[in-house]
């Protein structure tokens, strides 16, 4: 139980500062419960439990933001089915599940994700992939940009992909400065007509204790 | 043996039907069977681990982009992609 709070605090002052960058969103965060997987293996069992754990997160967040309990479904790519009238986004990350849920006449698209802070090894394995040559070029293959990086654009695919109705890998977007200095998704290719290369994006990036929390929301 | 030379062992070893099994089982710390058919998003597979494979897959020589893989991810689907690159 003290574990759980501890990584729960290692989280709070993250999500604390994504509630305050988005008020009219609501953001709640909830642990699996792995009593049921064995302590080793049992892959399919934490992956259920964590499912369970972010459709807990998004009623609450739901309920904060209507009153009522929001229950989201599942679509057949396993993404969250929203009610109608809700945009939002869950995210998985160890023990940890976030749900990040708003008005659909305030947003169009939201996206929210949490990873773990990233080795050495593994930011390098994948920053061929995951970074574009620009990306790599600016942030080299430091392990916090490179999660980063990569968690903002799965934030970006959440927020977008289920607007334009369609999927798009890492290289359609990279992370920038804009002319104040401020960092920014840069669109790469056009993915949909008011959606060309070129259109910038502003995520919300956060390193916490814990790992990297990143949001992007797009205002309807 | 140096840790480059056991590297250079691996990536020299059948990127088949088999080495992708035992790499997906490794991913999602999962040591029972899979259900070639099912979607490994069940089996706990989550979009980092997915990145690690597309990365090692390019360190091998075969170029499958995240989306490639993650648009249909099981055993069946990613086998077949991974020979139609092969071959490609």
């Amino acid at each position: 139980m003290a574990k759980a709070q501890s990584a729960q605090n290692d989280w709070q002052v993250g999500l604390d500062q994504l509630r305050v960058a988005l008020p009219a969103c609501r953001i709640e965060m909830r642990s699996a419960d792995y009593t049921s997987a064995p302590q080793s293996g049992g892959g399919r069992q934490r992956r259920a439990a964590q499912h369970d754990a972010g459709r807990l997160a998004a009623a609450a967040a739901g309920k904060g933001l209507t009153g009522l309990p929001c229950f989201a479904g599942r679509g057949p790519d396993g993404a969250p089915d929203w009610p109608k009238g809700l945009r939002g986004s869950i995210s998985h990350c160890a023990d940890r599940s976030v749900a990040m849920v708003g008005d659909a006449a305030n947003w169009c698209g939201l996206g929210v994700d949490i990873e773990q802070h990233l080795t050495t090894q593994i930011a390098q394995e994948i920053a061929p992939v995951a970074l574009t040559q620009r990306e790599r070029v600016t942030f080299g293959a430091d392990p916090l940009w490179v999660a980063l990086i990569f968690s903002a654009k799965e934030s970006l695919f959440k927020a977008l992909s289920p607007l334009i109705n369609r999927r798009f890998d890492f290289d359609a977007a990279e992370l920038c400065a804009d002319p104040k200095g401020a960092p920014h998704l840069r669109l790469t290719c056009d993915l949909a007509p008011d959606w060309p290369a070129g259109r910038m994006i502003k995520p919300l990036l956060i390193p916490c204790r814990a790992g990297v929390l990143t949001a992007v929301a797009l205002p309807a | 043996m140096t840790k480059d030379t056991n590297v250079t062992v691996t990536t020299t070893e059948a990127t088949d039907f088999d080495w992708l099994e035992s790499r997906v089982s490794k991913l999602i710390e999962d040591e029972g069977p899979i259900d070639p058919a099912e979607s490994l998003i069940y089996y706990g597979l989550d979009s980092l681990r997915v990145m690690k494979l597309a990365a090692e897959l390019k360190e091998r020589g075969i170029t499958v982009s995240f989306e490639d893989l993650a648009k249909d991810p099981t055993l069946n689907a990613w086998s077949a992609l991974i020979d139609a690159r092969k071959n490609g």
